[in-house]
């Protein structure tokens, strides 16, 4: 455990905090007791959780890593466009299985079809979270999927909706919901010790766009990569190999609102949570020249700071040393602030003192998708509600597209949380949708 | 020839917004240009990535004029999709009507982006309109007109789009039979969002009877009970009974949905009737719903046989139990499962409310010793700093298990206003476990309030009285809180009569970190009558004689003082590691004597690379040193062993050169 104390190094209080060893009065805890839900050894195989994994992109190797190492699941299958990549999944779930078993698919509906599939991973670029997840529930199948989760705010809505009309149990990839420095900051909140909430700080990538296209290519053999499944629901283009590189960042038709959400799902989210307006949104989103300053209808301020170096040196608005993605939470009489790092610093001293003698929390990277993941199987066998479940997991990518409308349009926006539109500014609501193309009905 | 010249200025100022966006911007791009711009780069011959920017931006700016331009090309095969895109964002009522108008006239995929497009711009006025167009185009021989078709009849939603679903699902097979399915389910969430909730259970009751796959099934079942609110909590009974896990499981989760207490009450009536793999989801479930309604089934549940149930029971009442559960979650703390123990606790530890305080701090007092020590750790756990003068009371009158743990929890609650009363628990110790107890617990209290040094009056105040080993204690607490007054009670303490006392004072200078006692280590290091004293009072001098914070010389003079007194291996290692930190000529010389001595030669070796390096790191050395830091390098690289070291010393002889 390395906790700071605001900027200073007070080798006595360290020594002092490290005397203390109490269990957290307000920890998170268990739905439901873990021998009750198979953890606590050997899993037979009709308890097993069976799950297919649709894009085996970069983070899928940290979230299906996590599930392979999951006694009670099992991965049946790898689907996706890319021959490489299908072969590279394939060769990550045999190994964990000392087998040959993993079935490859190009097309995630011939997966989808199984009926002795229980749920799937979803780790595409982002114009098929939403897609795939929406395709998925209509199967019967739970969703693990990647953030971020929808590519406007209509596809945020459709996404809820659809997962309620099927009862599916869906979680983002939000995993800092799921660790537990982020967990402990948003308790630090939530017990007043920060004294009455005033200002939330969500760090975020530069907002940056593209609306050229690279220069086109030929499109390769269809089972090397299936080109125009790769686009799926997105406006043609020519093919290029970049993109599929994962190139297609900050090109509008190909990835989410200006990169708002590409970290606004993660600390957006957690600055929702710890204000506790899970179930609504910002009312006010004021674009600046170096942030972006959202108001809570209760006057509270969300800001998204834009970090020029996020995985690099992330001051003077963030303590670089705590990690990427880092939220602050500001109180009328203390602030919290945590990252990636698993540390966290907060002010006053005596706040430091209650952060240390809560922090019992095993430690991880905010990376680190492994409590998530075992959130999300847990919830499948109990039906209980993810931490990153699908309202939520809404509103915070709702709060992070009007956003990102705000700065696209270079001017502030007032926004109707309940109606999820804008106030007084028609070309801002025309932003909120995206329409899907042809034959790909959602 | 003279439109082309008309167009060239317009399609110009377009080209020069289009390669302004060539890569990423970071600031917000400039607006669109001008309707009228943009429609004349769609009547233009620009390329097809022009005319189809020029849809994207008319989707943000277009009006009425740009509708029937943009419909005019839902028919073309390259841009039907992008003027579909401008069109759904186009607020004007003309849309889906020009969209109705184009749909005869187009084909196989362009009919079905249009259809979709239909759908995604229905309003209520047009629904029935929009539905017939999109009724007529299920029997389209092209096989994605029909799922788009059945998509537009679910986005519109209404009872007519719904009774079309009803005529073609008959008929239909794969794709189009599944499409129809989610498409009668969206027209019931949509009846049941608008309140017409007879209208939407017809449509689940008629999916539920016609066996249909087993999602739509679920969410057909699923409907129905949100469709029959006033028969919701039976519903749910019903699904709950079902054998087929995935009926049961839609129970568990609409258990969270449904409101309502006497949905609660029905639902945990259902606990004792399922199997006990079934009861502890179910008794979870009603503890993440949160109705206290549920408390007496869930708390029953505590005192049944299966300990997976009573530890879902007990985290159940973690969340809608309250004080009146302190007795049944103290005799399940003090039974002798240790899943059922640890949740008891844990539960106790997380019940809301100030009344559970009090009740636990009731228990403290209280004849049952287990029940007691229960009550003790999870106040600590609660923070429960009310607890404070029960626990001190206690911690005076208690047994010793009682009063140890009384002492560990005041660490943990007890605000600084209670330091004397667990300063009191330290001086009446009876034991070495209950003064080590005292001892953290002092520490902890004195570190939740500013400057922990500024309880070292409180704390040195009690030296006079105490006995011997107290007293002792009470030095190692002013060690850790450190300060001026703890200091010089130290100081006092290193001359006094008790050899145990006169020993922790000793060593608590020796490990002081600041350098106001640097001339008295290096005294004792030279006289002192304890050998184990002259080496720790050695020690703690060489460690102070690595501050960086104090000036080069004088660094260089303590080594030096210390050098006299260095004999063993140990300490010429941790001597040559703070010379290591100095960059200066004089560390040189005071490290090059021992490259030759064998047992330290490699650190040496390193030691001299490491203040080389600084010296030649930082900035331009000064000529003169030159000589020293290359004569004590070339000595190094004569002896040193380690590849690594050899290659610094080479690296910095070459930076020499």
């Amino acid at each position: 455990m390395n906790i700071g104390d605001d900027g200073r190094t007070l080798s006595r209080r360290r020594f002092l905090g490290q005397t203390v060893a109490a269990g957290a009065a307000f920890a998170i805890p268990w739905v439901a007791p873990a021998k009750a839900l198979g953890r606590d050894g050997a899993v037979a195989p009709s308890e097993r959780i069976t799950y297919g994994v649709i894009g085996y992109g970069p983070r899928c190797h940290d979230d299906l890593g996590a599930m392979l190492g999951e006694p009670d699941a099992q991965c049946l299958a790898i689907c996706d466009v890319q021959k490489s990549r299908r072969e590279q999944g394939k060769a990550a779930v045999d190994a964990r299985y000392g087998n040959k078993d993993c079935v490859l698919y190009s097309n995630f509906h011939e997966m989808l079809a199984r009926t002795d599939m229980d749920a799937v991973l979803i780790a595409t670029g982002d114009r098929w979270h939403a897609p795939a997840s929406i395709f998925a529930a209509k199967a019967g199948k739970d969703i693990y999927c990647e953030k971020p989760n929808a590519m406007s705010i209509a596809e945020s809505i459709l996404l809820a909706e659809t997962i309620h009309r099927y009862g599916r149990v869906f979680q983002a990839g939000t995993q800092r919901r799921s660790i537990g420095n982020f967990q402990l900051a948003v308790d630090l909140v939530r017990s007043g010790k920060l004294g009455r909430l005033k200002t939330l700080h969500a760090s975020l990538c530069h907002p940056e766009i593209r609306y050229d296209w690279l220069p086109a290519q030929p499109e390769p053999p269809k089972d090397v990569c299936d080109w125009d499944m790769w686009l799926g629901p997105c406006p043609w283009r020519p093919f290029n190999q970049e993109y599929v590189n994962g190139g297609w960042r900050i090109h509008h038709d190909l990835s989410a609102a200006a990169n708002f959400p590409e970290w606004g799902a993660h600390t957006v989210d957690l600055c929702q949570w710890a204000n506790d307006s899970d179930d609504t949104t910002p009312v006010e989103y004021e674009p600046r020249k170096d942030d972006l300053i959202a108001t809570y209808k209760t006057g509270v301020k969300l800001v998204m700071d834009y970090l020029p170096q996020p995985f690099g040196d992330r001051s003077p608005f963030y303590q670089t040393r705590l990690g990427t993605c880092p939220v602050r939470y500001e109180g009328e009489e203390g602030w919290v602030e945590t990252g990636d790092s698993g540390d966290l610093m907060a002010h006053p001293a005596s706040l430091m003192a209650d952060l240390r003698r809560l922090s019992t929390y095993r430690r991880m990277a905010g990376t680190d998708s492994a409590s998530h993941v075992r959130n999300f199987l847990d919830c499948v066998k109990s039906r209980a509600r993810t931490n990153s479940n699908v309202d939520n997991t809404r509103h915070a990518h709702v709060a992070s597209h009007a956003a990102a409308i705000a700065w696209l349009l270079n001017r502030p926006l007032k926004f109707d949380p309940v109606k999820e539109a804008f106030i007084g500014d028609e070309e801002a609501n025309r932003l909120r949708s995206r329409a899907a193309r042809a034959g790909w009905c959602l | 020839m003279k439109r082309t010249h008309f167009l060239a200025p317009l399609l110009a100022s377009a080209f020069v917004l289009l390669v302004s966006a060539a890569s990423g911007q970071r600031t917000a791009p400039p607006p669109p240009p001008p309707e009228t711009e943009l429609l004349a780069i769609l009547r233009s011959d620009a390329d097809v990535h022009r005319k189809m920017d020029a849809c994207r931006m008319l989707g943000q700016v277009g009006t009425r004029t740009a509708v029937p331009v943009l419909a005019g090309l839902l028919g073309d095969d390259q841009l039907s999709d992008r003027a579909r895109y401008a069109l759904e964002q186009i607020p004007d009522p003309s849309v889906p009507q020009a969209i109705r108008a184009a749909i005869p006239k187009l084909r196989g995929r362009n009919l079905a982006g249009a259809l979709m497009s239909l759908g995604a711009r229905n309003i209520a006025a047009d629904a029935d309109r929009n539905a017939k167009v999109a009724a007529g185009c299920l029997k389209n021989g092209d096989t994605q007109v029909p799922l788009a078709a059945a998509y537009a009849l679910g986005k519109i939603g209404t009872v007519g789009a719904a009774r079309s679903i009803e005529r073609a699902l008959p008929a239909a097979s794969g794709e189009l039979k599944a499409a129809l399915y989610d498409a009668d389910l969206r027209c019931a969430a949509a009846l049941i969002a608008n309140g017409s909730l007879p209208a939407a259970a017809g449509i689940y009751d008629r999916l539920l009877a016609s066996r249909p796959p087993l999602p739509v099934k679920l969410g057909a079942a699923r409907g129905s009970v949100l469709a029959h609110p006033t028969d919701a909590a039976a519903r749910i009974v019903r699904l709950l009974a079902q054998g087929e896990r995935s009926l049961f499981h839609l129970g568990l989760e609409l258990t969270e949905t449904v409101p309502g207490a006497e949905v609660t009450r029905s639902i945990a009536a259902q606990i004792p009737r399922l199997p006990a793999d079934r009861q502890l989801l179910l008794i979870a479930m009603l503890g993440q719903r949160g109705d206290r309604t549920a408390l007496p089934a869930i708390a029953a549940a505590v005192n049944w046989p299966d300990a997976p149930v009573r530890v879902a029971a007990l985290n159940g009442l973690a969340r809608i139990g309250d004080a009146s559960c302190i007795g049944l979650l103290l005799d399940a703390a003090t039974s002798t499962d240790a899943d059922v123990q640890a949740a008891a606790k844990g539960s106790l530890a997380r019940l809301r409310g100030s009344a559970v305080d009090e009740a636990l701090t009731e228990q403290v007092g209280g004849t049952d010793t287990a029940r007691s020590l229960v009550a003790i750790e999870c106040l600590a756990r609660r923070q429960a700093e009310g607890a404070a003068p029960a626990l001190l009371k206690v911690a005076r009158e208690g047994s010793e298990p009682i009063r140890i743990a009384a002492i560990q929890a005041l660490g943990e609650i007890a605000a600084t206003k209670y330091l004397p009363g667990v300063l009191d628990a330290l001086t009446a110790s009876q034991s070495t476990a209950e003064a080590g107890a005292a001892e953290q617990a002092v520490l902890k209290v004195c570190g939740k309030d500013g400057d922990p040094a500024a309880w070292a009056e409180s704390v040195a105040g009690r030296m006079g009285t105490a006995k011997p080993s107290v007293r002792a204690g009470l030095l190692r607490i002013l060690a850790s809180l450190g300060g001026k007054r703890a200091l010089a009670a130290i100081r006092t303490s290193a001359k006094d009569e008790d050899g145990e006392v006169r020993d922790t004072a000793i060593r608590a200078l020796c490990n002081w970190p600041g350098q106001d006692v640097a001339s008295e280590l290096i005294g004792m290091a030279r006289e002192a009558d304890n050998p184990s004293h002259r080496l720790l009072a050695l020690r703690g001098y060489i460690r102070l004689a690595s501050d960086e914070s104090i000036p080069v010389e004088k660094r260089l003079a303590m080594c030096a003082d210390a050098k006299a007194l260095v004999s063993r291996d140990e300490e010429k290692r941790q001597w040559l590691n703070a010379l290591a930190g100095i960059p200066s000529v004089g560390a040189l010389e005071q490290i090059t004597p021992l490259i030759d001595d064998g047992a330290v030669s490699e650190e040496a070796c390193i030691a001299a690379a490491a203040v080389a390096g600084k010296l030649l790191g930082s900035g331009e050395p000064e000529k003169q040193s030159l000589p020293a830091i290359s004569s004590a390098l070339e000595k190094a690289r004569l002896r040193a062993k380690s590849a690594q070291v050899q290659a610094d010393i080479q690296r910095l002889l070459a930076k020499i050169k």
